[in-house]
């Protein structure tokens, strides 16, 4: 119990430690916020890139790693940080903006919150016991022992042709770096600090729902949102199994929640989203693709603003040392390679197509499965009627006045994010249309993992489009008072 | 969630039967709901299910007995036992895993499974279990087979065929079929 104990006490030091470096960089920057509701992730986030940045870079200068460099890192952040507070106080400022917290007001969302702690500490438990899935146990985990042992990647294992062909060489080393981060703080590179490191992510998903609902959606809805991501086990199962899709789903949830409170609006929002793009540009192959597409739409999303731009070129500068690298070896990707003809690539769009249908059916996924289909049968009818409202009046009141569900989010911020979602979805179909590689037996191996990254960001803008079912004053831009059942007519101007 | 209020709110003016709108919260509510039990469920069930179902273990036939002091040396005992097993891209190792009850059939015949809610599933081949064992072993090579262990091998199996080391080595786990091996520190 006590070794446990001692490999859990660990491991949430390494992540503190983390988090901490994460806060003063923003911090530094100018650009946290503690009252944004991705504030805690994005600190942690900022954290792991400023890992993943420097470890890889050093690793791919031939230079060894140690955590004693990163302390270092922290270490100048600390004190550069406090140099600015002394000055701002001096110079009559205060100490910066602080978050205002408060308890949930119902005692319904207190105890579907009680029931969110209790399923996360279930599995933080069960991850203490080594729940590494094989993919987490063979390459990922494998890595960041190999980084334990060796203090750096040794060649062998970034030769696409060498004796480890299977750990995926030329993916980027967030999650292994972290891992590794956490085995020198839990005293040894074991699968169940790997699997508890993994536990502790799980946190973010829920606390990011609840903070970013509870004002817009209501504090039980919120609160049941938490509830059904921190209890979405195939995202569990990942996180706890030492693979990186809940630092994609982390990345993928941030982003939309910033990109729907609109990046231009909120101080340091874009900069936030491009820490959330560049921890999956860092942390996965499809993160590269996850960070071009929340790169465009919040570019387009926040135009004119160059500085934004150049927070955007983050996820890019980061991994270039490492893709640079790796790819010069040979080291690309194996889900990508010599296009197969157009209609071979359509004559897979139907088992694509039945994959998803299946997926969407089994017992993990049919609730957010159904939530999904509520809601996009909402914002359809919701659609419908503002135009014929529009027919009818010639024009249409603000935002959702005329549509009620679904109209509120839709035609404001939240298309942007429902774009970054789906021109995300659309890259990942497209690697499934177009991959050299057998489609059955890499739906069969990866088309659950990779769909749970978008589930979190899913559900937030689901709870948000139907947001006025629940709530009369919820929705962003002054969404109606009235009943989203109300027929346009008898409520536009 | 305030369903019944939007229900309610949301009535139509005749006031007879709930609106379009009311209809909607129910079903958002019941997917909400739906979604939260569901998870809650199953998650429950998979936080009982051993480690197997997430990370195969890999065993040739009837399992093995593990009965030695060091469990990693032991794996990989067996698992170069289950290499030397398989000529390059054979017949496939059959992989125990919990399951339905239904136990499959072993390459020689009989049931692998070690007992009811266990099936085999026949999805290894030589290159898994290469793969296992230089995972165990890394970053120390592991030397597999009979005649003396290839000098940078600082691990040596030697299935079947005795001790194939001098001095200089000490086991470290051994199983019916074979003894790991591992150089002394010099």
């Amino acid at each position: 119990v006590t070794a446990v104990v001692a490999v859990a006490a660990g491991v949430l030091a390494a992540l503190a430690v983390l988090w901490l470096a994460g806060a003063l960089a923003l911090s530094l920057a100018s650009v946290r916020d503690a009252r944004s509701p991705t504030a805690p992730a994005a600190d942690l986030a900022a954290g792991v890139a400023l890992l993943a940045t420097l470890g890889m870079a050093t690793i791919v200068a031939g230079g060894r790693i140690h955590p004693a460099g990163f302390y270092g890192v922290v270490a100048a952040l600390v004190a550069a940080v406090a140099v600015r507070k002394v000055r701002r106080v001096r110079g009559g400022g205060g100490f910066g903006v602080r978050a205002t917290r408060s308890a949930p007001a119902t005692s319904g969302a207190r105890a579907v919150l009680g029931a969110v702690a209790v399923v996360l500490a279930l599995i933080a438990v069960a991850a203490l016991t080594d729940r590494l899935v094989w993919d987490g146990w063979a390459f990922w985990t494998f890595k960041a022992r190999a980084l334990y042992l060796e203090g750096t990647m040794p060649a062998v294992l970034l030769d696409p042709d060498g004796p480890y062909p299977w750990t995926n060489p030329g993916y980027p080393l967030a999650l292994p770096l972290v891992q590794w981060w956490a085995f020198h703080h839990a005293g040894g590179a074991t699968p169940a600090a790997a699997s508890f490191a993994g536990a502790m992510w799980l946190v973010f998903p829920p606390l990011l729902l609840w903070r970013g609902l509870r004002e817009r959606a209501g504090e039980l809805p919120a609160a049941a949102a938490a509830l059904g991501a921190a209890a979405f086990w195939p995202l569990s199962l990942y996180a706890i199994g030492g693979t990186a899709e809940i630092l994609m789903a982390v990345s993928c949830l941030g982003v939309v929640i910033e990109l729907e409170r609109g990046p231009g609006r909120s101080p340091g929002g874009v900069a936030r989203i491009a820490v959330f793009l560049t921890l999956a540009a860092l942390a996965k192959n499809e993160g590269l693709a996850l960070a071009l597409v929340g790169a465009v739409v919040t570019a387009l999303s926040a135009p004119g603003r160059r500085q934004s731009f150049l927070w955007l070129l983050a996820p890019f500068v980061a991994l270039s040392p490492w893709f640079l690298s790796t790819r010069s070896q040979g080291a690309g990707s194996p889900h990508l390679g010599e296009l197969p003809a157009l209609l071979e690539m359509l004559a897979r769009l139907p088992t694509l197509m039945a994959g998803l249908v299946d997926l969407a059916a089994t017992r993990a996924w049919i609730g957010v499965s159904a939530l999904l289909v509520v809601t996009l049968v909402a914002i359809a009818a919701s659609w419908i009627r503002a135009r014929r409202a529009v027919g009818t009046t010639g024009s249409v009141g603000p935002a959702g006045e005329a549509g009620g569900a679904g109209e509120a989010v839709w035609a404001g911020r939240g298309r942007a994010a429902w774009a970054f979602v789906a021109g995300y979805l659309a890259m990942v179909m497209a690697v499934y249309i177009a991959t050299p590689l057998e489609l059955d037996w890499l739906l069969e191996t990866s088309l659950e993992r990779v769909m749970s990254v978008m589930v979190p960001a899913v559900a937030y803008l689901c709870l948000l489009s139907l947001a006025p079912l629940w709530s009369p004053v919820s929705a962003p831009g002054g969404l109606s008072q009235g009943t989203v059942g109300a027929s346009a007519s008898t409520r536009s101007p | 969630m305030r369903s019944a209020e939007g229900a309610g709110r949301a009535r139509n003016e005749r006031g007879t039967r709930p609106s379009r709108g009311a209809l909607a919260a129910i079903a958002a509510s019941l997917a909400l709901a739906l979604w939260c039990g569901l998870g809650l469920a199953h998650t429950a069930v998979a936080l009982t299910r051993p480690l197997t179902e997430a990370r195969p273990d890999p065993r040739i036939g009837p399992s093995r007995s593990m009965g030695v002091p060091d469990p990693v040396g032991a794996r990989m005992v067996t698992l170069a036992v289950n290499l030397m097993d398989l000529a390059p891209g054979t017949e496939p190792v059959w992989v125990v895993m919990p399951g339905d009850g239904e136990a499959g059939a072993s390459p020689g015949g009989g049931a692998p499974g070690e007992g009811a809610g266990e099936r085999a599933v026949p999805v290894v081949t030589r290159d898994f279990v290469l793969m296992q064992l230089a995972h165990l072993a890394y970053p120390r090579r592991v030397d597999v087979g009979p005649g003396p262990p290839a000098g940078d091998a600082e691990y040596a199996i030697d299935p079947g065929h005795g001790p194939p080391v001098g001095p200089g080595w000490t086991a470290v786990a051994s199983l019916e079929e074979a003894t790991l091996y591992r150089r002394e520190v010099r």
